[in-house]
C-alpha cells in the first residue's frame, strides 16, 4: 500500500524563516555516550512537584530502580540510569533559568550497568486494558519531551476523562492524536534523528496511544526540511500499514512546532486562550514522548536516557547522542570532542537559539527536558546595542499570536501594565520571532517576560491586599459585634438600675418581701429538718 | 566551565535600521539620475547642502541632550530625511531655504519630540511645509525639464551653484527666463482661468501620462519603491492604498467632468504622489502600524492629496496630506489592531498549494 504524504492544508499566522543550522549535527547516527563518572538526578525534572527520594546515602542501586517517587498530582517518578551507589542527596546546580541549585540524588556508577529485574520485554500491549497501560506509563516516569515536561500519564488520563465529560461541557470527543515532529528551532535535530532511526518504534508508540485514547485518526507532522525523517517514517508506515496514521509535511517556518501553531497549520482551528488542544478534540505528543511511551509499555523501560543534540560553532564534533539522564553536560561535550576555542566561547544554551535558556555552568546534568546543548561563540550571539523603536511593525508581521509587540514594548517600558494586558500580553508565547526581525535590536521578549512577571507579582499583591482587607473587615465586624453586645449589656444593666431607681420604695419593698420569703422558707426547711 | 547568562533569543537579528535606511537611499539612486538628466545639477547641490545641514543638526541635537553621536548618526535616518527634502525642493532653491527646511525637520520636528522613533510628524514633510509657507516665491523656481523648449539653453552646474549660493544668475540669463511652473501649478492656474483640460494639455510641459520628465522620474521612483517592497523594507499596504485611493478619486471626478478634472494617470505621474506613496508615507515612525491601519492611513493620504490639489490653496498637497494623516495615526492605531490568536472569530488562511 502506498502511503500518501499530505501537505499541511493551512498556514499559521506570522512566523519567520531562520537559518536552521541543523546539518552540522545530522551527519552521524545517534551515538550512545559511555557511562559517566557520576550521575546527578534533580528531583524536579518535570512540571509540578519535586519527587520524593526513596533511597538513602550509601545504598547500592540497580539500573531502572525507582529512586524517587512522584509527589502530588503533577509529578513524575525518577529512576536510576545505571547501577551504582548513592553518594549524596543534596543541592546541586541544575539547568534552570534561575541558575539556582536544587535537590539532586547523586550516584557513582559501578560500571556494571546492571538492570533491575524486569518482568517482561516485548510485552504485547494489545491485551492490556487502558488503565494498566496508563499505570505503566506513570510508573516509568514518562513526561513530555517536547519541552513542557508535563507528566504524560496525566495528559492521557485527561484525554480519557474528556470522553466522559465531553458531552457535559459541550466539547468534542477526542478524535485525533497529533504527533509533533516539526522541530522548528534552529540547531536542534534530536527529533529528526529519532524519526530517522526509530521510525518503527514511533509507529508502535502511536499504536499504543491510539489504543488508549480511542482516537480514530493520527496526524504525524514533520517539517519539510527533514526529508530523511519523512522518508523513513513513510517507509515504516508502508510496512506498519495502519490507515489511521496520516503523514503530513509542514513548511519549515518557525515556530511551526508550537502546539497552537501546529494545530492551526493542520486544522485551521485555533485553541482559545488558556485552552488546550483537547478542547477541540486533539491530543498532541512529541515524537520523543512517543518513543518513551513505546519503550515503557513494550520493553518495560523507564525514562532513563534521551537523545540530546550537542551542537553549535563552539563544539568540535556536533552530533546527536543518546545520553543517560544525569550525565554532566561537560562530559557530553567532552564526548563530542570538547570545546573548539575556549577564548571565543560565549554562551552555553539548553534548547535552541530562539527559546532556549542560557546555562551558567557545564557542570549541570542532562535532564528530561534537555533536547539540545548549544555552545555558541561570541561571533554568533553577541548582543547588539538596542536602538529606538522605529515602529516599522515587522514584529507584528511575524508574531504567530497576532500581537503588536511594538505596542506591548511601549507599554511594558512605561510600566503601563494595564494597557499591556489590554493588548493581550498574556497571549505572547515568547517565541522570539519579533526579536529576530527587530531592526533596532530591542530585546522585546525580555521586556515581555519582565512585564508578565511584574503583572503576576502585582496580581499576587492585589490578592494579598484583598485578603488583608477581608481579614481587617472581619475583625472590624467582630469588634463591632463585641462592642454592640457590650453596649447592649450595659444598656440592660442601666435599664435595670433605672427601673430600680424609678420604682423606688415599691421596688425595695418588693425585694424586701422576696428576701423575707426566702428567709422564712429557709427556716421552715431547717425546722422540718430538725423534726426529722 | 562557566558562562555568562542571558535571556533568549540568542540569535543575531538579521536586520538593522542602518541597513533599512541604506536600502531607501539605494532605491532613490535611479530616480536621482533621471532627475539630474531632466532638471540639471540643482538637485545634487540641494542634496549636498541638505545632507551636511542634517548631519550637523543631528550632531548638535544629540550634543544638547548629552547623547553619544553614534549610533544615532550612523543609523542614516537623518540622511534619508535630508534627501527626501532635497527631492521635494525645486532645483534652484536658495541655500538658506534648504538649510531652514532641514534644520526645522531635524531639530524641531524630530528631536524636540525625542529623536528617532518618537516624532509624531514626518520630519521631511514638516520641514518642507515650513519653507513652503515661509518662502512661497523661492519654491516656485522650477526649471523646465530637458526636452521642453522654452527658448533657453540648459543651465550649467556652475550657473546652478552660483544661483543657489548667491541668488543671481550670471548674465545674460535672468531668473524669470529660466524658471517654469510645475505641471500641477500650471493646471491649477489655467483651470482658474476657465481653460478646459484639453486646452491645458497642449502645453509642452505635459507628457503622455503626467508631465514631461516627471513621468520618467516617477517611474524610477516607483521602481525604487518596488525594490523596497521586495526587500521588505516597506510593505505594500501604504503605497497601494495611497495610489489606489488617489486614482479612484481622480477617476471618479474625471468621469463626471473630464473638462475640469485631470485623469487619474496625470494625478499619479505629475506630482510627488509616487514619491509620497513609496518613500514619504511609508516612514514607519509616523505611519500606522497594523496592516489594516496602514491601509486606512494610506487611503486618508490619497483622498487628502486629491482634495487639496483640487480645492485647496496649494498645487501639490502631498506634504499637507501626510502631516494631517500623521495626526490621525494614534487614533488609527487604537482602533485597528490585528486579531489575536484564539480571540474572536478564526479566519485562518488556506495555505497556498
Amino acid at each position: 500500500m502506498d502511503v500518501p504524504l499530505r501537505e499541511a492544508p493551512y498556514r499559521f499566522t506570522g512566523g519567520i524563516e531562520v537559518n536552521a543550522n541543523k546539518d552540522e549535527s545530522t551527519a552521524d547516527r545517534i551515538r550512545h555516550t559511555p557511562i559517566p563518572g557520576q550521575i546527578i538526578l534533580p528531583l524536579r525534572q518535570h512540571s509540578g512537584n519535586a519527587a520524593t527520594p526513596l533511597v538513602s546515602i550509601g545504598e547500592q542501586v540497580l539500573k531502572g530502580q525507582l529512586l524517587a517517587a512522584a509527589h502530588g498530582s503533577v509529578s513524575a517518578n525518577i529512576h536510576a540510569p545505571t547501577s551504582g551507589m548513592i553518594v549524596a542527596i543534596s543541592d546541586y546546580p541544575v539547568p534552570h533559568p534561575s541558575n539556582l541549585s536544587d535537590t539532586c540524588i547523586r550516584l557513582i556508577p559501578d560500571g556494571m550497568d546492571m538492570w533491575i529485574e524486569r518482568p517482561v520485554t516485548e510485552r504485547d500491549y494489545k491485551n492490556l486494558d487502558n488503565q494498566t497501560i496508563i499505570e505503566i506509563i506513570r510508573k516509568h516516569g514518562i513526561v513530555g519531551l517536547g519541552g513542557a515536561v508535563f507528566p504524560t500519564e496525566i495528559k492521557l488520563k485527561n484525554s480519557q476523562d474528556n470522553r466522559i465529560s465531553a458531552n457535559q461541557k459541550n466539547l468534542p470527543d477526542l478524535h485525533t492524536v497529533v504527533i509533533n515532529g516539526a522541530e522548528c528551532e534552529p540547531y536542534i535535530s534530536c527529533d529528526d534523528k529519532l524519526m530517522q532511526e526509530y521510525a518503527d518504534d514511533l509507529l508502535e508508540g502511536i499504536g499504543i496511544v491510539l489504543q488508549i485514547t480511542g482516537a480514530e485518526r493520527c496526524m504525524f507532522a514533520i517539517e519539510n526540511n527533514k526529508p530523511e525523517a519523512l522518508r523513513f517514517v513513510k517507509q515504516a508506515l508502508r510496512e506498519y500499514n495502519d490507515a489511521r496514521i496520516e503523514l503530513y509535511s509542514l513548511p519549515s517556518l518557525y515556530p511551526q512546532g508550537g502546539e497552537k501553531q501546529l494545530i492551526q497549520s493542520l486544522t485551521g482551528k485555533e485553541i482559545s486562550p488558556n485552552g488546550l488542544p483537547l478542547d477541540l478534540g486533539y491530543l498532541m505528543l512529541n515524537v520523543g514522548t512517543i518513543k518513551a511511551i513505546r519503550d515503557a509499555v513494550i520493553d518495560d523501560m523507564p525514562l532513563i536516557s534521551r537523545v540530546v543534540t550537542v551542537t553549535g560553532d563552539g563544539i568540535k564534533f556536533p552530533q546527536n547522542v543518546m545520553a543517560m539522564l544525569g550525565t554532566p553536560v561537560s562530559e557530553l561535550i567532552e564526548f563530542c570532542g570538547g570545546y573548539k576555542d575556549k577564548q571565543q566561547l560565549h554562551q552555553l544554551i539548553m534548547g535552541g537559539s530562539l527559546m532556549g535558556i542560557s546555562l551558567h555552568s557545564d557542570a549541570v546534568p542532562v535532564v528530561k527536558a534537555m533536547n539540545c546543548v548549544l555552545v555558541s561563540t561570541r561571533k554568533n550571539t553577541q548582543p547588539k546595542q538596542a536602538l529606538a523603536c522605529i515602529r516599522c511593525g515587522e514584529c507584528a508581521q511575524v508574531c504567530p499570536a497576532g500581537l503588536l509587540p511594538q505596542q506591548l514594548y511601549w507599554y511594558s517600558q512605561a510600566k503601563n501594565y494595564h494597557e499591556a494586558q489590554r493588548f493581550n500580553l498574556a497571549d505572547c508565547i515568547e517565541c522570539g520571532a519579533c526579536d529576530y526581525v527587530c531592526p533596532s535590536h530591542i530585546p522585546l521578549v525580555q521586556y515581555f517576560r519582565h512585564a508578565k512577571s511584574e503583572i503576576r507579582q502585582r496580581d499576587e499583591q492585589i490578592r494579598l491586599a484583598e485578603q488583608a482587607k477581608m481579614r481587617f473587615e472581619k475583625r472590624e465586624q467582630r469588634l463591632e459585634k463585641i462592642a454592640t453586645q457590650r453596649a447592649e449589656r450595659l444598656a440592660a444593666k442601666k435599664a435595670r438600675t433605672q427601673k430600680l431607681a424609678s420604682k423606688d420604695s415599691s421596688a425595695i419593698d418588693e425585694i424586701m418581701q422576696r428576701v423575707k420569703q426566702r428567709k422564712s422558707s429557709n427556716t421552715d426547711r431547717n425546722n422540718s429538718g430538725d423534726a426529722n | 566551565m562557566h558562562f555568562p547568562t542571558q535571556s533568549s533569543p540568542f540569535i543575531r537579528p538579521k536586520n538593522t535600521v542602518t541597513k533599512m535606511m541604506l536600502h531607501v537611499l539605494l532605491a532613490l539612486v535611479p530616480a536621482l539620475i533621471a532627475y539630474v538628466w531632466y532638471f540639471g545639477w540643482g538637485i545634487v547641490i540641494n542634496l549636498g547642502i541638505a545632507t551636511i545641514t542634517a548631519l550637523l543638526c543631528e550632531f548638535l541635537a544629540l550634543r544638547l541632550q548629552n547623547k553619544p553621536g553614534l549610533p544615532a548618526l550612523g543609523d542614516l535616518s537623518v540622511v534619508v530625511t535630508a534627501i527626501l527634502i532635497a527631492f521635494c525642493l525645486p532645483p534652484l532653491t536658495a541655500w538658506y531655504v534648504t538649510v531652514i527646511a532641514v534644520a526645522f525637520a531635524v531639530l524641531l520636528a524630530k528631536h524636540v519630540y525625542g529623536g528617532l522613533g518618537y516624532n509624531i510628524f514626518n520630519p521631511a514633510m514638516a520641514g518642507y511645509v515650513v519653507v513652503l509657507i515661509s518662502f512661497p516665491q523661492e519654491l516656485t523656481v522650477w526649471l523646465p525639464p530637458r526636452g521642453v523648449d522654452l527658448g533657453l539653453d540648459s543651465v550649467s552646474f556652475g550657473q546652478t551653484l552660483s544661483y543657489v549660493l548667491s541668488g543671481s544668475l550670471p548674465t545674460p540669463a535672468s531668473l524669470d527666463a529660466v524658471t517654469s511652473a510645475t505641471p500641477l501649478d500650471l493646471l491649477k492656474t489655467d483651470l482658474g482661468e476657465m481653460r478646459t483640460m484639453s486646452e491645458i494639455k497642449t502645453h509642452p510641459i505635459f507628457g503622455s501620462q503626467g508631465a514631461h520628465g516627471w513621468e520618467w522620474i516617477n517611474n524610477y521612483i516607483a521602481i525604487g519603491g518596488i525594490y523596497l517592497m521586495f526587500m521588505k523594507v516597506i510593505r505594500w499596504h501604504i503605497p497601494v492604498a495611497v495610489l489606489a485611493s488617489l486614482a479612484v478619486m481622480a477617476g471618479m471626478f474625471n468621469m463626471f467632468d473630464p473638462d475640469h478634472y485631470a485623469k487619474a494617470g496625470f494625478h499619479i505621474f505629475s506630482g510627488a504622489a509616487i514619491l509620497c506613496a513609496f518613500f514619504i508615507a511609508t516612514d514607519p515612525v509616523t505611519a500606522a502600524t497594523s496592516n489594516m491601519g496602514r491601509i486606512i492611513y494610506g487611503i486618508g493620504i490619497g483622498v487628502l492629496i486629491y482634495v487639496i490639489r483640487n480645492w485647496g490653496g496649494y498645487p501639490d498637497a502631498v506634504a499637507f496630506a501626510v502631516l494631517l494623516m500623521n495626526m490621525c495615526v494614534p487614533l488609527i492605531d487604537y482602533y485597528f489592531k490585528p486579531r489575536v490568536y484564539g480571540h474572536g472569530k478564526s479566519k485562518t488562511k488556506k495555505a497556498k498549494s
